[in-house]
C-alpha cells in the first residue's frame, strides 16, 4: 500500500479521523463555551495545554515525516 | 500499583498528545491538515447554491475556491461533529443547555441578549477565520505545529484579541 491513500478509502478514513478529532476535543472540554472564555479571562488554562501539547507533539511527527518525504507541507 | 499519570489533571496534556499523533496520520495517510473552517465554506457555498444554482457558486471569487464536494474536508468536519457527540453520549455529559454558566453570572438569564450576541461573535469568529484562510484548527494548530510564521501570527494575535475582549467584556468581575 503507497500513501497517501485516494479515493473510497480516503474519504471513509476522514470520516474516521474526524471522529477522533471530534471525541478528543469533546474529552478535552475545548467545545466547552465556558472553558474557551475561561481561557482568555486567565482562569483556566486548559486551552493553551491542549493545544500546545497537540502542537508540540504534532509538529515533532509531521516534521520528522516531512524530512523523510513522507508527507507535505499544508500552509 | 498505579500512577497518577490518567487522571482530570493530566488530561488536557493526554488529549494533546492525542491530537498530535492524530495529526500525523492525517498528513501521511491523507496528505491533510488537520482544519474546519473551509469545509464550513464549502457548506456555505452548498446551501446558497440550493437557493441561487451552481453556477453563481462556482463564478463566485469566494465560493469558487471553495467548491462544496463531498470531500476530505466535509467528511471530515461531520466526523468531528460526530465524535464530539458520540463522546458526550458516552461519558454522560450531553444535556441541553440554553445558555453558559459563566455568561450567566456576568450578562443575566435574558435569553435575547445571549443569542443576539452568540450570532454576531460566530460571525465574526467565522469572517476573520475565512479572511486568515484557516480558524483555530486549520491555521493555529496545523499552521503551528508546521513552524509556519502564518500559524504562529494567527496564534499570538487571537490569543491577544481573546484576552482585550474578555478583559472588557467581564470588567465587572
Amino acid at each position: 500500500m503507497t500513501f497517501p491513500l485516494s479515493g473510497n478509502t480516503a474519504l471513509g478514513l476522514s470520516v474516521v479521523f474526524g471522529l477522533a478529532f471530534g471525541w478528543l476535543l469533546q474529552r478535552g472540554k475545548v467545545t466547552d463555551y465556558n472553558v474557551i472564555v475561561n481561557q482568555f479571562r486567565m482562569t483556566d488554562f486548559t486551552v493553551i495545554k491542549v493545544m500546545m501539547t497537540a502542537i508540540i507533539v504534532g509538529g515533532i511527527g509531521v516534521l520528522f515525516l516531512v524530512d523523510q518525504g513522507l508527507a507535505k507541507y499544508h500552509i | 500499583m498505579s500512577l497518577p499519570l490518567f487522571t482530570a489533571h493530566t488530561r488536557p496534556y493526554r488529549v494533546g498528545i492525542g491530537i498530535g499523533v492524530l495529526s500525523w496520520l492525517v498528513f501521511a495517510i491523507v496528505a491533510q491538515p488537520l482544519g474546519i473552517t473551509t469545509a464550513l465554506s464549502e457548506v456555505s457555498g452548498g446551501v446558497t447554491a440550493l437557493f441561487t444554482g451552481p453556477d453563481f457558486i462556482t463564478a463566485n471569487s469566494y465560493w469558487s475556491k471553495t467548491v462544496p464536494a463531498i470531500d476530505y474536508g466535509t467528511l471530515f468536519l461531520v466526523g468531528t461533529l460526530l465524535g464530539g457527540f458520540m463522546a458526550s453520549i458516552f461519558y454522560r455529559e450531553f444535556r441541553i443547555e440554553w445558555a453558559p454558566a459563566v455568561w450567566n453570572q456576568h450578562f443575566g438569564p435574558s435569553l435575547l441578549k445571549r443569542y443576539a450576541a452568540a450570532l454576531m461573535g460566530g460571525f465574526l469568529t467565522m469572517y476573520g477565520a475565512r479572511l486568515a484562510g484557516g480558524c483555530t484548527s486549520g491555521n493555529g494548530l496545523s499552521g503551528g505545529l508546521q513552524l509556519a510564521l502564518s500559524g504562529w501570527t494567527f496564534l499570538v494575535v487571537m490569543f491577544a484579541s481573546g484576552l482585550a475582549t474578555a478583559f472588557i467584556l467581564f470588567k465587572r468581575g
